[in-house]
């Protein structure tokens, strides 16, 4: 029997804190039952300043080679990729253009303030993206 | 790695062309993870708290309401049984962001699965407010499926409708400009 769904190129966005772990996990997860290949991004806010950007660049490397560690041990493809801009933007974009069929993220569940530090990124993927999107919770 | 996998996933349907997208990756996600799927459909009781509306009225729009839910969950049980899955209708009456929470909550649901509209001018205010409201208050994983974008021609006639309406109101509500003086003095 067929259907009208196959997932073979999978987002994961990672900013490689706690609340993306969990995303991870459960992309890779997805990954691996559907055969898909996996694109880890991790995107640097453009705002930052130059001392910054390299500690932040050096987060991002990290944080996506965790992805890529775990892709390994579970036989998934997984491609590494450092975005920089606007998170939400960058991650709709490199979507659109790279006929992603699944975007993974996390999110925090309700708590105070940092639902609306933490949340936004999710929450304008959700609303905005044509992709569709996976929403972890911690 | 913590290798857990769907047990049961949630596929909240509204019966339009919204959910279909949502229903194609929660059968798919099923098949993959060998999941029991649950088709939801929740009666929204808009309108049904308007004083003086009439009973029969009520009865009217309910039993519309449950003809569309049967059949939306329904669709979906024959498609997941075609993908030989187990799939359980099951048809709420509430709040729809609520139910599709606590109904998630009480069966221990792994991952809920739900469409939103396409998108439109007036996306930012009507934008699966139900599935938004899913994914802040939930604290399973959600997975959000946008439903197809209007043609052209439907977002057209749309437009022309809403004109029509404006039209229509603007003859009932212009105002007499004199008495619209008289009203306000300073305004000239």
């Amino acid at each position: 029997m067929s259907n009208n769904k196959h997932y073979t190129d999978i987002l994961i966005a990672t900013d490689g804190s706690e609340y993306s772990k969990m995303a991870v996990n459960s992309g890779i997860k997805f990954a691996k039952s559907s055969g898909a290949k996996v694109h880890a991004i991790y995107v640097i806010n453009a705002r930052w300043e130059r001392e910054i950007y390299n500690y932040i660049r050096k987060k991002g490397e990290q944080a996506t080679n965790e992805v890529k560690q775990l892709g390994d041990e579970n036989n998934v493809e997984v491609k590494i990729q450092l975005l920089e801009g606007d998170p939400a933007e960058r991650i709709i974009d490199y979507a659109e253009n790279n006929d992603i069929d699944l975007i993974v993220m996390g999110t925090h569940g309700e708590s105070g303030i940092s639902r609306f530090l933490m949340g936004s990124v999710a929450q304008k993927v959700v609303r905005k993206s044509s992709t569709e999107v996976l929403i972890s919770k911690i | 790695m913590e290798n857990k996998s769907y047990d049961k996933i949630l596929i909240a349907t509204d019966g339009s062309i919204n959910s279909e997208g949502a229903i194609d990756s929660g059968l798919e996600i099923a098949r993959l993870s060998g999941a029991k799927v649950y088709a939801l459909y929740v009666m929204a009781p808009t309108g049904f708290t308007l004083r003086g509306t009439q009973e029969t009225w009520v009865k009217e729009v309910y039993n519309e309401l449950s003809k569309e839910g049967k059949e939306a969950t329904e669709y979906i049980k024959q498609l997941g049984e075609d993908y030989g899955l187990e799939v359980e209708a099951v048809m709420l009456e509430g709040n729809p962001s609520e139910m599709i929470i606590d109904f998630a909550d009480e069966n221990e649901i792994d991952l809920i699965v739900m469409g939103t509209h396409g998108k439109t001018g007036l996306q930012k205010f009507l934008i699966g407010s139900v599935a938004e409201k899913v994914v802040r208050n939930s604290n399973k994983e959600v997975l959000v499926v946008r439903g197809p974008s209007p043609s052209p021609e439907a977002l057209k006639q749309k437009k022309e409708r809403i004109k029509e309406m404006v039209r229509s109101k603007q003859d009932v509500y212009k105002p007499n400009v004199s008495e619209k003086r008289d009203n306000f003095p300073n305004v000239r």
